[in-house]
């Protein structure tokens, strides 16, 4: 850039019945405006998902431009009213992850308005000029490893266990995926793999489908680490680019890389209110996740995962905790490396790492099962001389009610708990929750028929593939749950919360009385219960 | 050659020692945990692959072995300390307080219809209850009641004493304490058998959820004539007779998830065995055996196998099996896979074919003869190609399923070999 006064990139979608003739009308009459536009065609503004814009600036956008036709106008008669709401959510999202909102725009011209559309582009193209380039660095390709796929693969059944497999189809039995999908089994693809079709695995739509919940692992009598290997396929087809179309249009991912690859100083301390105390520096560090930005993302629908971190918070300061919490900390990286991108998630370990080396904590408390999972299991390589205990919340209240340090008061109420996988399955972790939510005296614990190891999984896992089968799961969970005769189900992840509540909030094939019970979070149902 | 052989565990494997030892003129103590000789093979209906009736060919064998001039048979009775070596073994034996004594009891019964409270009975696999004085099965060897004395009320609340009163022979004698017994042995055969796993702790076979899950041995006692339900399969749930029933292979076994590594080695056998049976009581029953792996790998096995398919119409399946439940009618849905397509089909009962493992008193016993044991628990030979049924210390043999998986005539050949080696320690022990 250097010598050269900076040209800004920017994209501009626009409505191909109002804007994009607007867009023409001001060609057609000689508008002078600046030439710094790439202009994209879409039916209607509301067609354009938040993961356009994350996407067009992570591939080096410096601004995005939405322009729709106005308010009460469109073809469609209501898209642009979606565009707006969704268009909220992602200046919050952009706001949050340290980009600023200020690098996208929503306009409404009509194909009639050739003047505000010059008008728009001169100023907006200004506005970006003044902001500078877009601070996303590009993602250099990962260059490939020397060593063949077939070597890959074989190291990776090796490491996985697939060899031993015996066939003997009890995966396939256990497998909430092939209840539904009848083409599904976990064994086929590793026979696949064994019996040496290396070429096609990559490209199996299969290795997405599975939601690996762990439970053909959990159950296979030769321990063949199926989700394991499903993962490192999912590293293989990454490399080749062969990565499906994940839920949210992939936003998430997005989301992730942007906090992998890019170095933007985040607001995600937002929720951190005068009731709740934290440090810069101490024993203890909360790791909160990414409940912030999944707030911004489902910005329409009544989540509040935001009270998940501040409900931990609180339930440490009871118990005499001041933990540090940083807004310098990153996404774990659980997500992307289970959609195949292990790079993004290795540089967020570093990032994690540093941040927490830096606040002088011994012990990290995670409220996310997921991150706590990434941590523990997949972060040791790397560690290096970190050395820090890891604990969930859960464990964390369980040992302060058993110390004495933490009361919680009386609260009666019956409850059926969801054994997410990562924390049941992949992390081992039953009882704990269970005893910090019974630790209040009146509560009583009511276990759904698929219980602890055998639970059933909440459709999706690391937002790859969301499709029919994952709502039929859903909503046989909620069926489960809705018979316990439960008040309220408590899910031990975010992502269960997310993902039953939005079967509850859609179009279902039962009736809603069936699967209608009130869903909380573990860490809010307990602090619930707070003197 | 005037040393005794001592022989643990009074089973087929057992038994078939001592009575090779006795026929040549060989003292034999043979200890036996239990009230009875006769062990598991006593429990089932019929043997593989000829289907004779079980006890039908064991009891002579029984009563041979408690009856032979050579033979000191000790039931209710445990191995508790073992001294000395080759030639020379000093073993202490806790004989247990059965408080019957055994040289009066005729085992006429007249105190079980007397004894007020039941238990629920081993023999039966829970199936049924017992008195809390009582004879394991009708077969029993030694013909003698036995006292258990948790449940006697006699012996726990001083109350009762109908036994007592009514044991014409006065065999009752509530004073009786353990005894301890010591006997001088050149060489000792251990023959303990096995303990039948419990399938519970392994939730997705819902055995123990689901009422209409069995287990082999719980189907074994119930196909038999002299079983609690007098050879009449009965469904948990509603005592109804099932048409359709699904047997699940392996569940236990081949799966080091749970820890047993190992093929039990008869499961295909007596799944085959307990289909044919259930289609001989019944013509209109269905059979279907869900296996891992066709293991029939003996003379005439195969052919068994191919009988049933062909003969009594029992449909294989090449798929391990998962259990859930139809809530309404408590019907068993077997969930399988065929091809990597999952698949479920109802059944009215279903039986698994529960793993075989290392009886769990084996450590201690390991540790009282100074054996090892292998990686999956069981007893271990000096070496495993050349020397089975050797151990590391000399004098002291193994026989039958102590020693790994072996079927019935495996175990009895094995009980015979190992009389031999007995045999062969107290020659040279002896100097000839």
């Amino acid at each position: 850039m250097s010598g050269k006064e900076f040209e800004p990139n920017i994209v501009a979608f626009c409505c191909n019945w109002c804007s994009y003739a607007g867009a023409d009308l001001a060609g057609v009459s000689r508008m002078q405006y600046p030439p710094n536009a790439r202009i994209i065609r879409v039916m209607c503004s509301g067609r354009v998902e938040p993961y356009f814009i994350l996407r067009a600036l992570e591939m080096g956008a410096d601004g995005i431009l939405i322009a729709g036709c106005h308010i009460g106008d469109c073809h469609y008669i209501s898209g642009n009213v979606e565009a707006e709401k969704r268009m909220e959510s992602v200046k919050e999202l952009l706001d949050r992850l340290g980009i600023g909102k200020d690098r996208m725009r929503l306009e409404w011209i009509s194909a009639s308005e050739g003047q505000k559309f010059a008008a728009t582009m001169k100023e907006f193209t200004e506005q970006i000029r003044k902001l500078g380039p877009n601070p996303m660095p590009k993602v250099p390709k990962a260059t490939k490893d020397p060593i063949t796929l077939k070597q890959r693969i074989d190291t990776l059944i090796e490491d996985t266990g697939a060899f031993d497999c015996v066939e003997c189809g009890k995966c396939t039995t256990v497998c909430p995926v092939a209840k539904y999908n009848t083409e599904f089994a976990p064994r086929t693809i590793v026979l696949k793999a064994t019996e040496g079709q290396m070429q096609t695995l990559s490209t199996d739509k299969d290795i997405w489908t599975c939601i690996t919940c762990e439970q053909c692992n959990s159950m296979c009598p030769y321990k063949v680490d199926y989700s394991g290997f499903i993962r490192g396929l999912r590293t293989e087809a990454s490399s080749l680019d062969n990565v499906p179309v994940c839920s949210q249009g992939g936003l998430m991912q997005g989301v992730m890389r942007v906090m992998a690859h890019g170095d933007f100083k985040q607001n995600r301390l937002g929720w951190v209110t005068d009731d709740v105390k934290i440090a810069e520096k101490g024993d203890v560090f909360f790791f909160t996740g990414c409940a912030v930005y999944f707030d911004s993302i489902f910005k329409d629908r009544e989540l509040d995962l935001s009270g998940i971190p501040q409900a931990a918070v609180k339930i440490m300061n009871k118990g005499g905790i001041i933990p540090v919490v940083s807004n310098d900390e990153v996404c774990c990286g659980h997500d992307l490396n289970w959609t195949g991108d292990e790079t993004a998630m290795q540089k967020l370990m570093k990032k994690n790492l540093e941040v927490i080396k830096a606040s002088g904590a011994k012990k990290v408390v995670f409220s996310c099962p997921e991150c706590l999972r990434t941590f523990d299991l997949d972060y040791q390589e790397l560690m290096g001389d970190a050395d820090f205990e890891m604990v969930h919340i859960s464990q964390l209240i369980d040992d302060l009610i058993k110390e004495g340090k933490l009361k919680l008061k009386k609260n009666a109420r019956k409850l059926t708990f969801q054994d997410s996988c990562r924390l049941g399955r992949h992390m081992d972790i039953y009882d704990q929750p269970r005893n910090a939510l019974k630790a209040s005296e009146g509560t009583e614990i009511v276990e759904m028929e698929n219980t602890r190891d055998k639970a059933l999984c909440c459709g999706v896992s690391a937002w790859a593939t969301c499709d029919e089968t994952s709502r039929r799961l859903q909503v046989e969970r909620l069926k489960e749950a809705k018979k316990t005769g439960a008040e309220c189900l408590v899910t031990g992840c975010y992502k269960c919360l997310i993902h039953l509540k939005c079967a509850q909030e859609n179009k279902t094939l039962v009736p809603k009385e069936q699967i209608d019970i009130k869903i909380k979070d573990l860490t809010v149902a307990i602090a619930d219960s707070l003197e | 050659m005037e040393k005794a052989v001592m022989v643990i565990g009074g089973g087929v494997a057992g038994i078939q020692a001592a009575l090779d030892l006795a026929d040549k003129g060989i003292i034999v103590h043979l200890v036996e945990k239990t009230p009875s000789i006769g062990g598991r093979m006593a429990q089932l209906d019929k043997t593989f692959p000829t289907n004779d009736c079980s006890i039908c060919i064991l009891a002579p064998k029984m009563a041979d072995c408690f009856s032979h001039p050579n033979t000191n048979v000790i039931t209710y009775a445990e191995v508790i300390g073992v001294e000395g070596s080759v030639g020379d073994f000093k073993v202490k034996v806790l004989k247990k307080a059965r408080f019957v004594d055994e040289s009066k009891c005729t085992g006429c019964g007249e105190c079980l219809e007397k004894c007020p409270s039941k238990v629920v009975s081993d023999w039966e696999m829970g199936l049924t209850k017992r008195k809390a004085i009582y004879v394991p099965f009708m077969q029993a060897v030694p013909r003698v009641m036995t006292i258990d004395k948790d449940n006697c009320l006699m012996l726990t609340k001083g109350k009762c004493g109908n036994c007592m009163k009514v044991c014409k022979r006065e065999a009752i004698n509530y004073e009786m304490k353990d005894q301890i017994l010591e006997f001088e042995v050149g060489s000792i055969i251990v023959a303990t058998g096995f303990d039948v796993w419990d399938p519970t702790p392994s939730s997705e076979y819902g055995y123990g959820r689901y009422p209409n899950v069995f287990t082999a041995m719980e189907y074994e006692r119930m196909i038999n004539a002299a079983g609690p339900t007098h050879g009449h399969i009965q469904r948990r749930s509603d005592g109804e007779r099932p048409k359709k029933i699904g047997f699940i292979q392996c569940v236990g076994s081949r799966n080091p998830q749970v820890g047993h590594p190992y093929c039990c080695s008869v499961c295909c056998m007596h799944s085959t065995k307990e289909a044919m049976l259930a289609k001989e009581h019944y013509d209109d029953i269905e059979s279907t055996i869900f296996y891992k792996d066709m293991r029939a790998c003996s003379k005439g096995f195969y052919e068994y196998v191919e009988r049933a398919k062909r003969d009594y119409s029992v449909r294989y399946i090449n798929s391990d099996a998962t259990v859930q439940e139809n809530p309404d009618t408590h019907n068993p849905l077997v969930v399988y896979d065929v091809g990597g397509r999952q698949q479920s089909e109802e059944f009215d009962l279903v039986v698994l074919a529960t793993t075989l493992v290392p009886k769990k008193e084996t450590a201690e016993l390991a540790k009282v003869l100074g054996l090892k044991q292998d990686e999956f628990g069981f007893l271990e030979s000096s070496d495993r190609i050349l020397g089975p049924g050797r151990t590391v210390v000399s004098g002291i043999y193994l026989a039958g399923y102590c020693a790994g998986p072996a079927d019935i005539p495996e175990s009895v050949a094995q009980g015979s070999s190992a009389a031999a080696k007995a045999i062969e320690a107290l020659v040279q022990a002896g100097g000839g």
